[in-house]
């Protein structure tokens, strides 16, 4: 079976070689023909000789187009190839066996949708691209071979099976392609925002142009993508960071503004502890009043009325008005963005936790005095 | 004058009102409860008492939308179950602090060193950085231990925004009865 695949000089050498073992075949032949009289008796072992499935033996046997001529060509055919095919046989036995041969074999070409372009080559070439197609056929599992040495006779029936394989393959290969790009491209349009798709249980990226479509790369630029989104928000909202380039001094501008604020509410705590002892139940009223103007900012101005009768403090206006002056400060600062008046809070709190404690410390000058 | 029923514009109004509220009556409380006295060693229980009280109560506000503000919960409500006779927020101190409410000079003294070493470091030793700056974050941030950088980010972010509501309402009220 092998000889099929063999190359061009190969072949040639195999045909003179076959051309002494053609007359010992022969003989070998006449001698078959003897013992296949009874042809249904020796089915069985002749099939096994021959190699092939015994329906199929049975009908080159018992072929209609030819008597015994018929299946001393089949025979001589069979022989051909377990004698890994000697086609230069075909050639002494043309005369009388190539048409009925031909038809038996052409009605299994038939099948093979292979021959069906094999049209212009000489009758040779024909039958023995035929019986190399149907040896073929039975070695189609040993494509490599075939696809390293093609000869003209074979090449004419291999290449077309290697050639459809091919295509296939290369076809099968661009529609994988096709269709990875086009689940690609189905992501990216189910995509909306990469960043801002938090929501989402799955975030929708889309594979940019030049880089890496793993799902791993993907999901760690999805992860990126948010992280960046986050920081950009904290940068907005701490002052000054928006000026500043670089994750690491952004970090470390949040981390100092929110360290900044803390100490602020330790400062205002202690004010508070301070002062806290004056506070009476006019609170939550004084509240409900000055909600809006806490969220309007406008502080002093409404305020400024209704202090004065409400703290029980005596003596201390000086410090009031001095306040009061901080607190017109302290007015355009509230109203604009926070950072401005975190920086100018700082010097406030100090101002007013000095006059403050100036306060304290004349209230405990006063109780002493009391007691 | 009528109480005039704020309406909220936006909901970090709402939590700033709430925060305000809720802080003013804690005050009231706590100048009920405890006698004032001038020296320096109540004021600073005071003062701490305060501190807490203000940290709880913005917590109490946002409620338990937020993993920063659980977290304040948890371990106040952690101190309040250490002593359940003692209502006054200054038993809190003896309790361990959480490191977010603790500042230090010492966090101070970090912070330069790394703000002076980052400029000379080589960007091989950024990861380094953000791996530092990033457990700073964590540190100064209530739960922030247990989060992943995003959400330790966005936590930052809202943890910011009502500490800024809570200094603004403080400063007023101190400022109003100071």
């Amino acid at each position: 079976m092998e000889q099929t695949t063999g190359g061009l000089p190969g072949s040639s050498l195999a045909i003179r070689e076959q051309d002494k073992s053609a007359l010992e075949s022969i003989q070998f032949n006449q001698e078959i023909q003897g013992i296949m009289d009874p042809p249904p008796e020796n089915a069985s072992s002749f099939t096994a000789l021959l190699e092939l499935p015994p329906p199929q033996a049975v009908e080159l046997l018992h072929s209609p187009d030819c008597g015994g001529a018929a299946a001393s060509s089949a025979s001589a055919k069979s022989l051909c190839q377990i004698n890994n095919q000697k086609p230069y046989l075909l050639h002494s036995f043309s005369g009388n066996l190539s048409f009925p041969a031909n038809a038996a074999l052409i009605e299994r070409a038939a099948k093979f949708s292979v021959f069906a372009g094999v049209n212009s080559n000489p009758e040779d070439s024909n039958v023995v691209g035929r019986n190399s197609g149907v040896n073929l056929d039975k070695v189609k599992n040993e494509p490599p071979e075939s696809d390293s040495n093609p000869s003209p006779m074979q090449g004419c029936v291999s290449d077309p099976t290697v050639e459809n394989s091919n295509q296939r393959a290369a076809k099968r290969k661009e529609r994988e392609k096709k269709v990875k790009g086009c689940s690609k491209k189905s992501k990216g349009a189910a995509d909306e925002a990469s960043g801002e798709a938090e929501k989402l249980p799955y975030v929708h990226v889309r594979a940019r142009r030049g880089q890496a479509t793993d799902s791993h790369s993907l999901a760690e630029r999805a992860r990126r993508e948010k992280i960046n989104a986050r920081m950009k928000l904290l940068q907005e909202l701490v002052p000054g960071c928006n000026k500043i380039s670089g994750t690491a001094l952004v970090l470390d501008e949040i981390i100092n503004h929110v360290q900044s604020l803390q100490r602020q509410v330790e400062f205002l705590s202690m004010k508070l502890a301070v002062v806290n002892p004056r506070i009476d139940f006019n609170l939550d009223s004084i509240l409900a009043t000055d909600g809006a103007s806490l969220m309007e900012c406008n502080f002093p101005s409404t305020v400024a009325p209704l202090m004065w009768p409400e703290i029980p403090v005596n003596g201390n206006r000086q410090q009031y008005q001095q306040q009061w002056q901080v607190d017109a400060i302290h007015q355009p600062a509230w109203g604009r963005e926070e950072g401005n008046h975190n920086f100018i809070t700082p010097d406030n709190s100090f101002l007013s936790y000095d006059s403050s404690a100036n306060s304290a410390t004349l209230h405990s000058n006063q109780l002493k005095m009391e007691l | 004058m009528t109480p005039i029923i704020p309406t909220a514009n936006n909901p970090a109004s709402a939590t700033k009102l709430r925060f305000a509220r809720r802080f003013l009556r804690s005050l009231s409380k706590m100048s009920k409860t405890r006698p004032s006295c001038p020296s320096s060693i109540c004021v600073k229980k005071r003062s701490e008492g305060l501190k807490m009280a203000a940290y709880w109560c913005m917590a109490r506000s946002v409620g338990s939308r937020r993993a920063w503000s659980r977290a304040i919960l948890m371990k106040l409500s952690r101190g309040r179950q250490q002593h359940p006779h003692h209502h006054n927020f200054s038993m809190k101190r003896k309790i361990r602090r959480p490191t977010w409410l603790g500042k230090t000079k010492k966090k101070q003294k970090k912070k330069r060193n790394i703000t002076c070493s980052s400029s000379s470091y080589d960007d091989e030793d950024e990861e380094e950085i953000m791996k530092r700056q990033t457990e700073k974050l964590r540190e100064v941030v209530p739960g922030g231990k247990l989060m992943d950088i995003c959400s330790l980010l966005e936590e930052t972010a809202h943890f910011v925004t009502c500490l800024a509501d809570q200094v603004h309402v403080m400063q007023t009220i101190a400022h109003r009865y100071s």
